[in-house]
Formats: structure tokens, sequence, C-alpha cells
């Protein structure tokens, strides 16, 4: 039988459901897996070995009884170490929270418990979440499994490597400027940031109020449907939380993209980006053609100026929530996000207020698009993965601009509007490293954007490509 | 620079960040606010830019994207809401 860890979620979900798999075998090669190949990625903050086997354990004696927990039964999943798990130490990738243990779990630890998960572990992120290169000071820097060399990405750096090196069949991440697409991106995986309010914040420790959202981290489109079913739907415990049905995400996976109106923003989807990129997306447009979508040409006059209101939202509000500890514990920080957070207290009032206006500005441009295509489709970030420490790029020939910044280009997008976006693998760079674009799509039509990224995967192999690993 | 005319951020990146903490009550070092006026520098400028368009007339009607929202269940003239 294949080695269980190369099965996609679907698969072994599938197996495990006919008997042909043992949770605790599924379990088992997952920890074997982590054990061989964690000490230099360093995906994980935290390991429930024993915890994850005496779970399986009791899933395989459901299975054998004939009963099934749910669409995830006895699958293994990592949570981002932002999501709280009761009475397990949960640290947002800080020293600050080093030793802090949840009274309670998030709501989507209790939904996909509900669904039969078996939580493997938490995964490394960039510290709070804030900032884009999981190169975490305090539980150590993230490595990109395509090339250890190279960066994962991040924020949700730990969440994406896991799941591309074969140590679980999924993990959630948590995306406010683009930290779920953009380690699923560059490790070449899919991730989903749902429509803002689809999935519940609840028990996550927040970044940016009025942008987090937490998603599902996958293989394969499929998987994302899968796992996003589990954890999507209306909280209570969470404001901001909608108040809407949700779809049967699996429902129409299959039914193509056949006269799918896709759209592009040809002024700025395509410049300013690394050639490969550009070249990538490209061909995935005309992949999407061969399927029978149309590409339609769209203007959206305001959409410059979105990076610097997603800095301003980004920044002011973490400074918010952690104004008090910054005073009483500033070298409990790692050097770069103290710095952040140091700069988002100095922002004035109106610029933040300003930006909110362009917020609703932009989206009112996007909504009003919608009338003439179903979805977006453009580059998830301009480049491929950079060496590992660097805090610069070079997009084009020559010039060297601020990663954090240039990594925005096109994630704030959906962050600052609150639609939904998908990752899809689209292709590599002439090193081999993996490019990713987003379908964006109307609020609440995930359903949508996982039908095209899942026709998308039929046509093309990118995401059956593993990196590897010694 | 004329006594004149006013100096902006935008003629002069170099900020007082210093003035901007004690103001803010945030305690930093020098070392610190050099290091948070280098990032600072280019987010005021952009951040600037961006006022001044969304200042324009043509955007006077735009709302923030700020809302309260009444706790999930509770009535619309609950105290709580």
């Amino acid at each position: 039988m294949t080695n269980p860890t190369e099965l996609t979620l679907a698969e072994a979900a599938s197996a495990v459901r006919c008997g042909e798999l043992s949770a605790t075998e599924l379990v088992a090669a997952s920890l074997d897996r982590i054990g061989r190949h964690d000490q230099v990625l360093k995906s994980f903050i935290s390991v429930y070995e024993e915890q994850a086997r005496e779970v399986a354990k009791a899933a395989d004696m459901l299975t054998r009884a004939g009963h099934s927990m749910g669409p995830l039964h006895g699958v293994p999943i990592a949570l981002k170490d932002n999501i709280a798990m009761r009475g397990l130490r949960t640290t947002a990738g800080s020293k600050v929270l080093a030793n802090w243990l949840p009274e309670a779990d998030a709501t989507v630890t209790t939904r996909l418990r509900q669904a039969g998960a078996i939580f493997i572990g938490k995964t490394n992120m960039h510290e709070f979440a804030w900032g884009g290169t999981s190169a975490n000071p305090h539980y150590g820097a993230v490595r990109n499994p395509w090339n250890t060399e190279r960066f994962p990405a991040g924020s949700s750096g730990g969440s994406a490597v896991a799941v591309a090196a074969r140590f679980c069949q999924g993990a959630v991440g948590t995306d406010t400027g683009g930290s779920i697409r953009l380690p699923s991106a560059i490790n070449g995986t899919v991730g989903l940031r749902p429509t803002y309010g689809r999935v519940s914040n609840h028990g996550i420790v927040p970044l940016a109020w009025s942008m987090d959202t937490a998603g599902p981290m996958t293989r394969t489109v499929e998987d994302c449907a899968l796992m996003f079913g589990a954890m999507a739907g209306f909280d209570a415990n969470d404001a901001a939380s909608a108040r809407r049905t949700c779809d049967d995400y699996t429902r129409h996976l299959k039914a193509g993209c056949r006269h799918l109106r896709i759209g592009i923003v040809p002024g700025y989807f395509f410049e300013h980006l690394q050639k490969p990129v550009h070249d990538a997306v490209r061909a995935a447009l005309a992949t999407f053609v061969d399927l029978g979508a149309q590409v339609v040409e769209v203007e959206i006059d305001n959409i410059h100026g979105n990076i610097s209101a997603q800095l301003t939202i980004e920044s002011a509000e973490p400074s918010t929530y952690h104004q008090r500890t910054l005073r009483e514990r500033p070298d409990d920080y790692g050097d770069d996000v103290r710095t952040l957070l140091d700069a988002g207290e100095l922002l004035l009032a109106t610029h933040y207020l300003q930006a909110q206006r362009y917020r609703a500005l932009l989206r009112a441009e996007f909504m009003d698009a919608f009338a003439s295509v179903d979805v977006f489709v453009c580059p998830s970030l301009p480049f491929a993965a950079t060496r590992l420490g660097e805090t610069r790029v070079a997009i084009e020939h020559g010039v060297d601009e601020d990663m954090l910044s240039a990594i925005m280009q096109f994630t704030g997008i959906a962050s600052l509007t609150g639609l939904p976006s998908l990752n899809v693998p689209c292709g590599f760079d002439p090193d081999g490293l993996p490019i990713g674009m987003q379908i964006i799509g109307r609020p609440f039509d995930e359903a949508t954007l996982l039908r095209a990224g899942h026709a998308f995967q039929q046509a093309t192999a990118f995401h059956r490509q593993a990196p590897p690993l010694a | 620079m004329s006594n004149q005319t006013p100096a902006s951020a935008d003629d002069d990146p170099r900020l007082d960040v210093a003035a901007l903490a004690r103001v803010a009550d945030l305690p930093l070092t020098p070392a610190r606010a050099a290091a948070v006026e280098a990032v600072l520098s280019v987010w005021w400028r952009d951040a600037n830019e961006l006022s001044r368009k969304m200042s324009a007339e043509r955007h006077r009607a735009l709302m923030p994207v700020t809302v309260f929202t009444p706790p999930h269940g509770a009535a619309e003239d609950s105290p709580q809401s």
C-alpha cells in the first residue's frame, strides 16, 4: 500500500472509513515523518505524540463498531499555534504566551474535533502572526521543504510546511494580510482565506480584528473543501461571525468552470512581479480558457493604495491589542515584531480611519465588478521563495525592496475587502520553487472558488509534486 | 527651507520619533527610535498620500469600515447593544 503520509486528506479519510487503513497507522506514519524531518524544517512548536496515538486508537474502535465521527474521522490535522486547545500550551509563536494553557478550545478546534480530526500538533509561525517570514526568534526559523535555505513565508509558515512535507493531511492557518495564502503559494499547497466572518475567530489570538480570518491549508482543493465544510459556520461567541447558512462545499466541486468569467486587472495583476510568476499565472489563465472559462479585463480605479491601507490597519490594530504588554514586557518580543508594534502606536487616528474609508471604496469597486465577472485570478505574491533571513527582495532587476510591503502586493485586496481568496499552486520557477495564484470571489461564494480550483487541479499536476526531503 | 513654508513628512522624512513616543507614553531607547523611524518614514509618507486621496470631494460620503455589532442573540433594544 502507498505510504499513508502520501495520501491526500480525502484519500486518507476514505481509507480509514472503509477500514483499509487504521487511524493508528496513519497517525504513526505522520509522527514518524515528523520525527525524521522536523528537526530541520521546524514546522511544529508542539507535537502531541502520546495524545494523538490515544485518540487514533479510540477512532479505530469507533470505526470497528461502524461509527464515524465525520468527514475528517481519523485524519491527522495540525493547528497553528495561535489557536487555543484546552489545557495545551498555545504560544502564538511568542515568549509572552510561552506558558499559556487555554481553559477552552477555540471554536475551530471544537468543530474539527467533532468532525473526527486528530490533532497531531501545533505549528510554528511568525511571532503573533505579525510578519511574513516565519523566522521565529523563540522557536526557530521555519524552513522551506523545497529548499531548506529558502524562507517558507508566513505567518502560517509552519502549517504550510507541515502540509507540503506530508507531516499531516491538513492544517489550520490564520490570514490577516495574507498569512494563509502567502505560505501556501511559497510551499506549493492550497490555502483558503474565507470571507470575513465565515469561520469563527473565537479562541484565536488576534492580530488585527477587522481583517482576521482562519482557514484550511491542504494539498488539494478537494481536501480544502472537506476541511472548510467542517470549520465554517455561525458562532455566537464571535461578534463578527456571519449569520448565514453555509453551502455544501463538496457538492458542486466537480462541476467544472465552463462559462466562468474570470476577471483580471491588467495594470496591477501583471505589473511589478518576477517573470516566472508572471508567466505561470498567465499560463494558468490559458488553462482556464481551455477548460471553457472566459477572461475579462476589468479596471479597478482605486486599486493602488491598498498596500499602505493594509500596513496602516495591520499595524494600528495589533499595537492596540499589545499596548499593555509592550510596555510591561518589551524585551519578550522579537526585534522585528517589537519594531512593528512600536511603529503602529505612532500612526495617526486619521491615517487609520482614512485607511478604513479606503476599504469601503475598494470593496465597492470590486462588488461592482462582480456584475461582469464571477472570480478574479491574480498572483498570490510577486516573487518566489527568497533566501532564509532576507528582509529585502529584488522583484525588478537590481532594485531591492522592503519584503513586508512587497509581499502584500496582491493579498491585500481580499484582506481589505473581506472577500474570500483561494491559493492554488500553478507552477515552479527555474529553481524548482513553487508559484501560486489566488482565485478571489464574491462574499460567501467560497464554493465557486473551490470549483474553479478543483477544475484547475484536474487539468494540471503541480499539486502532485512533493518536495525532495532527504 | 523657507520660514513661510511649513515642513511636511514628505519634504523631510526625518521624523522626531522620540517626541512622538513620549506623546504616546511609549518608552523608546535611541536605538529603538532609529529602528522605528526607518519603518515609519516610509509608512507615514504612504499613509499621507492615501489620506490626501481619501480627502477628495468625490469620496466625501464614504464611511470607514468600522461597525458596532450587537451581541448575537441580543434584542435590538437590549442594553448590551
